[in-house]
């Protein structure tokens, strides 16, 4: 019984750190204007999420009997993979618009390169 | 029809083809030097743009790589720009007979289409490619004969005209990456009139297929799933009357 207990203190602790670590660097990298506050809102959020079942435990035991999870840590993990699984498809989304966009562009600034370079050479501006 | 003369452009989607462009520029001034040539240079690293230009045509560069789909698109779009009443597309690589292009133009008045396709397999003759490939344009030939109820023979073939409406069209709406077959599908699901005509092609002069080795296999996942995908959405324009929405 107090095997089992200081394990599951053990796993608490790591997912509180692993938590607080997810979201202070979401906040630091914000801060360093390297990520957007768009998505840091997904980091933020996953973060919470670890944390608030991390740190209360009732809340994660009757989740894990709910969905049938036998060792409920085990819950917060299972979790977190379905969330990254939705992240990185939001992700790949993002990255979809972002060829787009940038197809757009090139082919535009192509069209006005050839509109410049075709332009009669005393039409510069003085 | 108004009565100012058809003006047509024929744009070459080119990407590292400086050794083969003075061939077929060459030969489409000699044929057609009534006609505009758009050069579309897709991202090359070798002299394609200067030899283009010396060889009398209109280059469009692009700053990067964009595959097929986009440099093949920048040709509709400088179209589009510039009020030409249809686009055949002629690849650099040597396997679209300059001496058909008159041919794929007056198909599309003689046979009433917005997109002719010069086919490979509506007669014998000519280059018709590896007996793995036959297979595979037979299976996407039959999906789209499925998709659509409309039988098309050659739907990998890019040699193809398309008429003003068409171009405004793919000028917005053109796929990317491998676009023919999934291109066949979104004209005839969006009311367009597609033709087929019996070309004879030839082998490539010059390079050799961007499609081997395992993206054979690539290629045709991809562009089954395009396939099917492209028939599963709603059409963009009105069939009814053919405005663009």
């Amino acid at each position: 019984m107090f095997g089992a207990q200081k394990f599951d203190i053990r796993i608490q602790v790591i997912a509180i750190a692993v938590a607080l670590f997810l979201m202070l660097g979401t906040l630091e990298l914000v801060r360093r204007r390297k990520l957007g506050e768009v998505y840091s809102i997904i980091w933020l959020v996953l973060g919470s999420v670890i944390l608030v079942l991390a740190l209360f435990r009732d809340l994660q035991e009757t989740l894990a009997r709910w969905m049938g999870v036998y060792y409920p840590p085990s819950l917060i993990f299972g979790i977190l993979n379905f969330l990254q699984l939705g992240v990185i498809l939001y992700l790949s989304m993002v990255l979809t618009r972002l060829e787009t966009r940038h197809r757009i562009l090139m082919q535009r600034l192509a069209l006005l390169e050839q509109h410049v370079y075709a332009l009669p050479e005393d039409s510069d501006p003085q | 029809m108004t009565a100012a003369p058809f003006r047509p452009l024929l744009v070459v989607p080119a990407w590292n083809e400086a050794g083969s462009l003075p061939g077929l520029l060459g030969a489409l001034r000699a044929q057609y030097p009534q006609y505009d040539v758009l050069v579309v240079n897709d991202g090359s690293t070798d002299a394609t743009t200067e030899v283009a230009r010396v060889h009398g045509a209109t280059v469009v560069e692009l700053a990067c790589n964009l595959g097929i789909g986009g440099a093949v698109q920048t040709g509709f779009l400088y179209a589009q720009r510039y009020g030409y009443d249809a686009v055949v597309r002629v690849d650099a690589d040597g396997q679209h007979p300059p001496e058909a292009i008159e041919h794929l133009l007056r198909s599309l008045d003689e046979m009433h289409a917005d997109v002719v396709i010069g086919s490979r397999f509506l007669e014998a003759g000519g280059f018709r490619s590896s007996w793995l490939r036959r297979v595979g344009i037979s299976w996407l030939g039959f999906l789209i004969r499925i998709l659509t109820r409309q039988r098309i023979t050659d739907c990998t073939s890019g040699f193809c005209a398309y008429r003003h409406g068409a171009v405004e069209f793919l000028a917005q709406h053109y796929p990317q990456d491998y676009p023919e077959p999934e291109s066949v599908v979104l004209l005839v699901r969006n009311g367009f009139r597609l033709v087929e005509v019996p070309v004879v092609m030839r082998r490539r002069e010059a390079g050799r297929s961007s499609i081997r080795g395992l993206r054979t296999v690539y290629y045709m996942i991809k562009v089954t799933l395009a396939v099917l995908v492209a028939a599963m959405r709603s059409p963009v324009r009105s069939l009814a009357d053919g405005h663009h929405t």
